[in-house]
């Protein structure tokens, strides 16, 4: 049967059921286009270009993103400070973060790295049962971070313990290439240490 | 001129959230009529947090499950008000009639003792802790029966308001706490959320363990003394329900009218009644206060006395309940407090 009159057949009986407009359906195509403009913004779409975040389902992460918190600073304002109690994790919507070491009381302290758009810092928050922030996080220019805090990873461990899991997932996979990435810079380290050494016992000969 | 100008808009971000929290505050407790209800209705939020997080993770409509929970808790709130109050409210008028009785057995009672102290030790006592005590008993009853129908109305008033303020923080709760945690300032915002959701937990969960706790005392003695045929059992029952609420007195507390009604009645079922107490009272110090109680409140017992004077001299008995998960609060708070500003030289 050609596929005319097989749609021939079908309108003539009405097997096409009725011809009201499917709003649910309709509103899906729309958000599922890639033409579309809400699919170009918003919290969801940038969660999606995060790497870590790779594993989770686009359901989930909209169900992630209703518990961020969306929060700005300004140019050198404190996110957090190196030594005190830690509760939330972040990451960058939009600026740059200095992590700096030290810079306790009138020392301006080390900048170990600057982070961009799409990375993220304090994740230790979330694991630890009474987290200390090991450096000072402060925005290099006006920053807009969406933050997660330990609250949210209760209430979001009960209520969708799937999302819960992949994010807690993601969190590890996070410390353990901090993990990795401080094992290889020992590594380098002990390397040129043993060259040091063994210059200056030459040298001693 | 960069700098002064974010020192002034930082200003003005903590002038606006404390401004607003206190107005938050003070429009609450200026307005009783509103506090009480919505204090329910917040408290039973939480209570009820576990059953909302398993419909939430079956998918279920939000708007659907706050609609089911308020017909329930509107049912929940005026059945036991129709039909427990009537059965309570006989036993409260037999009691009207009993009261003289237990005033002359006690003034009796008091005479043989007063004699035989004489008799036996030539000293005659002077003061008269009877009268007193029936003084004290009869303005309370009299408060009682004055207050009674008032607090009826109220009841039955909460009895709609409650589910209703129920249902809006079911619904949009975490859109207000959202919304409230945007004014939060920057520097404060992740203490002040975590200590928000701390006292959140230890209070909803202290509640719903007491709410539980008194449940099963009250339970057991009504029961207990159901069965036994003791006088005024759904009264002693709920008094020693509520009488449960306060640590340590409160079980002997709730005794104390039971062990009067049955020496009074000169009642054969005395001793059966002391065991069912004591029964209860080992069901809940053994079973029920380390299961539910204990894993909430670590506090001294010193601290949890004192909390609770202060408590019932605060706000009486609602003071009472209150003031225990709120003392464990303050020690969480107190406690971080001192490791920011000791124990962490680093972060100064």
């Amino acid at each position: 049967m050609s596929y005319e009159s097989e749609i021939k057949e079908k309108t003539g009986t009405n097997s096409f059921g009725d011809d009201r407009l499917n709003i649910p359906v309709l509103k899906y195509f729309w958000q599922a286009s890639p033409l579309s403009g809400a699919r170009s913004k918003g919290v969801h779409n940038f969660l999606r270009k995060v790497r870590v975040l790779d594993n989770f389902t686009d359901y989930e992460l909209r169900r992630f993103s209703k518990f961020l918190h969306l929060r700005s600073f300004h140019a050198g304002e404190k996110i957090f400070l190196e030594g005190s109690g830690g509760f939330g994790f972040y990451l960058i919507y939009s600026g740059n973060v200095d992590i700096i070491s030290g810079g306790i009381g009138d020392d301006q302290g080390q900048i170990i790295t600057t982070l961009g758009e799409g990375e993220y810092f304090g994740e230790l928050a979330l694991l630890e049962e009474r987290s200390v922030r090991n450096a000072t996080a402060q925005a290099k220019n006006q920053v807009t971070l969406l933050a997660f805090f330990k609250p949210d990873l209760d209430e979001l461990t009960e209520r969708y313990p799937v999302v819960a899991s992949k994010l807690l997932r993601s969190v590890s996979l996070i410390v353990s290439r901090r993990f990795k990435a401080v094992a290889n810079e020992l590594k380098v380290l002990k390397e040129k240490l043993k060259v040091v050494e063994s210059e200056s016992k030459q040298k001693a000969k | 001129m960069n700098q002064s100008k974010r020192l002034s808009n930082r200003l003005l971000k903590n002038i606006f959230f404390f401004g607003i929290t206190l107005s938050i505050g003070v429009v609450l407790f200026a307005l009783p009529r509103i506090l009480i209800p919505f204090g329910i209705a917040y408290i039973l939020s939480l209570m009820v947090r576990p059953l909302v997080n398993v419909f939430y993770s079956s998918n279920f409509q939000k708007k659907t499950f706050a609609v089911l929970l308020t017909v329930l808790f509107i049912f929940a709130f005026i059945y036991p008000v129709v039909t427990g109050v009537s059965s309570i409210g006989d036993e409260a008028h037999k009691l009207e009639f009993y009261l003289p009785r237990a005033e002359s057995y006690l003034r009796q009672q008091y005479l043989e003792f007063k004699d035989v102290v004489f008799q036996r030790l030539n000293y005659e006592i002077k003061v008269n802790p009877v009268d007193e005590l029936v003084r004290i008993g009869q303005e309370y009853t009299q408060s009682l029966f004055i207050y009674l129908p008032k607090l009826l109305g109220s009841l039955l008033e909460w009895g709609l308001i409650i589910p209703l303020f129920l249902v809006f923080i079911l619904k949009d709760g975490r859109k207000l706490r959202f919304s409230y945690i945007k004014i939060i300032p920057n520097h404060m915002v992740e203490k002040a959320y975590y200590f928000f959701h701390q006292f959140n937990t230890k209070f909803g969960d202290y509640i719903f363990a007491k709410f539980v706790e008194a449940a099963i005392v009250g339970t057991v003695i009504t029961t207990g003394l159901l069965i036994i045929e003791f006088p005024f059992a759904l009264l002693l029952g709920l008094f020693a329900a509520i009488t449960n609420i306060l640590p340590y007195i409160g079980p002997l507390l709730g005794f104390i009218p039971a062990l009067i009604v049955g020496l009074v009645d000169q009642s054969p079922a005395l001793g059966q009644m002391t065991l069912l107490y004591l029964i209860a009272n080992i069901i809940d110090l053994a079973l029920v206060f380390p299961i539910l109680v204990s894993k909430i409140v670590n506090l001294h017992p010193m601290v949890v006395v004192v909390s609770v004077i202060l408590g019932s001299q605060v706000a009486g008995i609602v003071g009472m309940i209150v003031s225990i998960p709120l003392a464990a609060f303050l020690k969480l708070f107190f406690v971080e407090i001192y490791n920011e500003l000791y124990a962490n030289p680093s972060a100064k």
